[in-house]
């Protein structure tokens, strides 16, 4: 914020307050006047009487300090609301200067706002801070504006004070809210990538040496039995992946990181990768993507969506092939996962998608029931849609689309 | 031509190492980018080495500083590299490294031996019997 107060050129007459006098304390003119006035003559208060008492009236009420004061500083005019703001009653302060109400550090604001007002010019919304009686240092609002005589001299300075205590306390606790949770979501990133790395790395050894051992045994039964702890690790690898995932996920505010990204060789590639569990699977994987598809997405995330979609259709697709099929329409891309499993069900189709749901029994197949919940929350963070079409015993077609423009501005986080 | 194996978890590294060796590759193994920088000095010549398996988080100089060092000097600058990591954002990570493959740990050891073989053929039988 600036330390200068910020001023305004008033040259419309509407920004100044016209005033014919500086009202002094009254006089106690009843009891002064000798003069009988004649009753019947009651002509009540002029036009002018009207006005000056509908903007006293204001001041009066006024949830804001209202002072004015002359050139020189000398306050001459103190509402209610000052009162109440700086604890000083107008007895204490008309014919004090307003020096008063300056802390130390802020002794030049009076000569920099006078100097203005001498000029004619208003200060507007001038953000400072002011000293209550108690010492108390009030943030405030300034708005001062010149004061003229009936020949357009100015001879003072009407001052609107008001507090923003309230709003620097809810700006400070924005910030700091924005600063913990981005400082929080920082945390958790680098927890999750650490909590990776040391679950991962120990499941790599494990399953090097698996393989090896899995090499150098020949007797049937201990082949098997390798085989069986290479599948325990696989899916020990795998549910780790989702839990990281999820945790990133469900804590909120996972960030994208979209860039010109090739659709179909996102599906190429994660066609190749699962080539072997399709294997293990006896499925083949035939993808249909014949050219490119451009758009700005995040490609680890999208990887991450076709891969979970493909490894459910060769988990489900009852050892018949799967198909990948990737296209561009208009504004869209478009990539569809058909099986030729046992299908879903109606009753199922928007359920999946949700977390920890799965189509099938725990009993049928392992996993948190999160794969398409991960996927559906990529998507969706894309401005895209999923789903599933399918007809029981037919297998079924999960796509997804996504708008080439990829995500709205702000999902990059 | 060898491979250069990058990677601090020695468990891995010895499982890994023991699995190419089995496979018929000529393995070299590193703890560090700083040691294996010095591994490729040691023969300092691209021809020695067909392909380096890198691992990005070390401690004393890690793949990042390694794969910067390496594209700085032109002996070496050419030989291909394999990110081989746990981080969960690989293929990200590659992409910064300038190298089109990328694996996850953990290794799925035939599709890693594919990709090592793309780069590093392996002798005929009766060659690698000599």
């Amino acid at each position: 914020m600036s330390h200068n107060p910020e001023a305004e050129d008033a040259e419309a007459p509407s920004s100044t307050v016209s005033v014919r006098s500086i009202a002094g304390p009254a006089a106690p003119e009843a009891k002064a006047s000798p003069v009988a006035v004649p009753r019947s003559i009651d002509i009540g208060p002029s036009e002018d009487e009207i006005n000056a008492r509908r903007y006293e009236a204001i001041v009066e009420s006024s949830d804001d300090a209202i002072i004015s004061k002359a050139l020189d500083g000398t306050i001459t005019s103190w509402n209610p609301a000052a009162e109440r703001l700086f604890g000083y009653t107008a007895d204490e302060m008309i014919g004090k200067p307003i020096s008063v109400l300056m802390p130390e550090e802020r002794h030049d604001d009076m000569e920099a706002i006078l100097g203005r007002i001498r000029r004619g010019e208003r200060v507007a919304h001038y953000e400072t801070v002011r000293v209550s009686k108690t010492g108390r240092k009030i943030p405030v609002s300034l708005s001062v504006s010149p004061v003229r005589d009936a020949s357009g001299r100015v001879v003072g300075a009407a001052k609107i004070a008001r507090d923003i205590s309230e709003r620097r306390r809810s700006e400070a606790d924005r910030e700091r809210l924005l600063h913990e949770a981005q400082q929080g979501m920082q945390l958790r990133d680098i927890f999750l990538s650490v909590a990776g790395h040391e679950l991962r790395t120990p499941l790599n050894a494990l399953r090097l040496q698996l393989y090896n051992l899995g090499q150098a045994v020949d007797a049937p039964a201990h082949r098997a039995a390798v085989e069986r702890a290479e599948a325990q690790v696989d899916r020990l690898g795998l549910l780790t992946d989702r839990l990281l995932d999820v945790a990133r996920m469900a804590a909120g505010g996972f960030t994208l990181d979209p860039k010109p990204t090739d659709l179909s060789l996102l599906a190429h590639d994660a066609a190749a990768r699962l080539r072997e569990e399709a294997v293990r699977a006896s499925a083949r994987i035939v993808v249909s993507a014949p050219e490119p598809v451009i758009g700005r997405w995040d490609p680890t995330a999208i990887d991450q969506v076709i891969t979970n979609l493909l490894s459910n259709a060769i988990k489900f697709g009852s050892g018949r092939p799967v198909a990948v099929a990737v296209r561009g329409s208009g504004d869209f891309a478009r990539v569809e996962v058909r099986d030729q499993g046992p299908g879903v069900p109606e009753a199922d189709r928007q359920r999946i998608f949700e977390r920890f749901e799965r189509g099938v029994s725990e009993r049928s197949y392992g996993g948190f029931g999160l794969g398409l919940w991960i996927a559906h929350q990529i998507v969706a963070a894309h401005a895209g849609r999923i789903g599933v079409e399918s007809s029981a015993g037919a297998g079924a077609v999960f796509y997804f689309e996504l708008p080439l423009a990829g995500p709205p501005e702000g999902e990059g986080g | 031509m060898r491979v250069l194996l990058v990677d601090d978890d020695s468990s891995s590294t010895e499982a890994l190492c023991e699995l190419l060796k089995l496979a018929g590759h000529d393995v070299v193994c590193a703890d560090n980018g700083r040691q294996a920088l010095e591994k490729l000095h040691e023969n300092h010549r691209e021809r020695d080495y067909c392909v380096i398996l890198l691992d990005l988080m070390m401690p004393v100089m890690n793949g990042y500083e390694f794969r910067e060092e390496q594209l700085k000097d032109p002996t070496i600058a050419s030989i291909p590299v394999i990110v081989v990591t746990a981080d969960g954002r690989a293929r990200e990570k590659a992409t910064q490294l300038k190298s089109d493959r990328y694996f996850q740990k953990p290794l799925v050891p035939g599709e890693l031996l594919r990709a090592i073989r793309e780069f590093c053929p392996l002798p005929p039988p009766e060659a690698r019997r000599a």
